[in-house]
């Protein structure tokens, strides 16, 4: 004989049953409503390529913050794509101007790789850089321990591949900016002989000997 | 040799008894499909074998589809509201107000939840495969022991073990970062040592297994069973883990699908009033799979969105959490009661011998 359920429990069920129902079906319908009114169109069936092009849309209309944050977000929750939306998220801060957000993306990029991938550890150094000229310019501030960070991350990047012109480069603008005048000059030289068409090379060169002509 | 075993001849005890035909169903429920599609995706080193125009119909048609085709399964199940009235009637609520809680507050309840199903996914994955082979081993006259159903839940459960130590961000770098792991100096290696052994492992078991079961009180176990465990084990082992997260999803689906229909059509063509045939049924089954997919994967991100929730935590959470609703619903579906009418497609032709049920209580 089956046993009857009680009456509350059945009633509860009954009640929980319709009011998911209503929910789902409710945002079913609802979804393909807002679908309509934004896009003109019904939802698209790739889930990452549509949140991709709501981000394009809030960079399109200058909404930087939110984007950021999206792709950010998006970085926590999609770990297949984790790698390509850091990527992302630091080449959009860099197009901002937001060092501190490039910086972030990036470091988060480089432990994922154990401190091991050379483009990373070399845009990480120069993000870096970046931050620490920002901060001069906006707060009058020099931040030293950004500073040391740079030249860490850098050194780093020049010992993976020390035939890297861009590395001995980067490395020798880290100390440059930590007053070591003279261990730039040397990483600088090395750039120009790497790579005798290294602008940034050239110019750190410059710079340095514009300082010790200043020098008393 | 046993006398069960001996009742059987030999070819047809190592084919096994098909649900559909022995081609259908080594092809897309015992994985062979895939085998061929992983030899291609290695040799040219590519998971682009879909075009990326193409893919994500292929998403909607097989992992929409598949998703939504446990809860399909779970209300046109005859007796299922009797039976199940918490996961059928309660459980959609409660799933709802879970999404909604987790859309709120991303970044708190956001990685935990996405980091669960994809810890969750590679041992449904791996829970399936030794449902179905226990299912095949049944139907087919092959009467696993309890020892022997221990070690083919060890064997199905090792890609999942690799997947656990491996991934990243999942299993045990969910509960460890990668700067913990790290840290500790035997940590690493051990990591290292402990999934080469496994990858050696995952190839050399199942055949060792079989031929155990063959020689035991068991008698021979059809090759469809050891297929669906080894197809899950190359799927992890051989492919990189997103193209394995790909690829054994699509395959997963297509394996869930098929088994899934065969037992929905058996329940519609065993009732009282039915008056439509097999392909009916099945493309009705099927319709409704596609539809709910498409409803809850694409529609509802846009309801989120609508009343303020950004983009990204609207689409992607709401795939998290119908992925956990799959794995619970899933935990429920596929237990067969000794009254259950499916049991007839499980049990082997003597089913008074066969009373345990099928499944690893996972999967299928």
């Amino acid at each position: 004989m089956a046993v009857k359920e009680p009456v509350f429990k059945t009633t509860t069920y009954k009640i929980a049953f319709a009011l998911g129902m209503l929910f789902i079906f409710g945002a079913i319908v609802t979804g393909v409503y807002e679908s309509l009114r934004v896009r003109n169109r019904l939802p698209g069936l790739e889930i990452s390529a549509e949140y991709f092009l709501q981000i394009d849309t809030l960079l399109r209309r200058n909404n930087y913050k939110l984007a950021a944050e999206q792709i950010q977000r998006a970085a926590d929750l999609d770990f297949p794509h984790q790698k390509e939306l850091l990527r992302r998220l630091a080449k959009t801060a860099r197009q901002y101007k937001d060092f501190e957000t490039e910086v972030a993306a990036l470091k988060r990029l480089a432990s994922l790789d154990a401190m091991s991938d050379f483009d990373v550890l070399t845009d990480l150094s120069s993000a870096l850089q970046e931050r620490v000229r920002q901060r001069i310019e906006v707060d009058k501030v020099v931040d030293k321990d950004v500073i040391k960070e740079a030249v860490e991350i850098s050194d780093r990047a020049a010992q993976l591949r020390p035939d890297s012109a861009r590395a001995n480069c980067n490395l020798a603008s880290s100390l440059l900016m930590a007053g070591q005048t003279d261990h730039a000059e040397s990483f600088f030289r090395r750039a120009i002989q790497l790579d005798p068409n290294l602008v940034p090379a050239r110019q750190g060169l410059e710079h340095i000997n514009q300082l010790r002509r200043a020098k008393p | 040799m046993t006398t069960a075993d001996n009742q059987r001849p030999l070819s047809g005890a190592l084919l096994g008894r098909s649900f559909v035909h022995p081609v259908f169903d080594y092809m897309l429920i015992g994985g062979g499909l895939s085998l061929v599609v992983t030899l291609v995706v290695v040799a040219r080193q590519s998971p682009s074998m879909i075009a990326p125009s193409v893919l994500p119909v292929f998403l909607l048609i097989f992992n929409s589809a598949h998703f939504s085709a446990s809860t399909v399964r779970l209300y046109t199940k005859p007796g299922a509201y009797r039976s199940l009235p918490f996961l059928t009637m309660a459980f959609p609520l409660i799933t709802m107000v879970v999404l909604t809680v987790c859309i709120h507050f991303p970044d708190k309840m956001g990685p935990f939840i996405t980091k669960l199903y994809l810890t969750w996914s590679p041992y449904h994955y791996a829970a399936q495969a030794y449902g179905l082979a226990v299912m095949y081993a049944y139907r087919s006259g092959c009467l696993l022991g309890a020892t022997d159903k221990r070690l083919l839940w060890w064997v199905s459960m090792l890609a999942f073990f690799h997947t656990f130590l491996d991934g990243e961000d999942i299993g045990l770098r969910w509960l460890m970062s990668a700067e913990q792991i790290r840290s500790q100096s035997w940590l690493p290696d051990t990591l290292t040592v402990a999934n080469t052994a496994l990858k050696y492992l995952a190839f050399c078991a199942p055949p060792v297994l079989f031929v155990k079961i063959w020689w035991g009180k068991s008698g021979p176990m059809p090759f469809i069973s050891m297929l669906t465990i080894v197809t899950n084990g190359v799927w992890f082992f051989v492919l990189s883990p997103f193209d394995a997260f790909v690829w054994a999803t699509i395959f997963h689906s297509v394996q869930y699908i098929a088994i899934v229909v065969i037992f929905h059509l058996k329940d519609q063509m065993a009732l009282d009033g039915n008056r439509h045939g097999p392909l009916y049924h099945v493309a009705g089954f099927y319709a409704k799979c596609v539809g709910l997919g498409y409803g809850l994967f694409m529609c509802v991100p846009w309801a989120f969105q609508l009343v303020g929730y950004g983009p990204v935590e609207s689409a992607l959470l709401v795939v998290a959490v119908i992925n956990v609703h799959h794995f619970v619903v899933d935990q429920y579906i596929w237990r067969l009661k000794k009254t259950d009418g499916n049991r007839t497609i499980v049990d082997s032709q003597s089913p008074a011998q066969a009373d345990v049920a099928v499944t690893g209580g996972a999967g299928v």
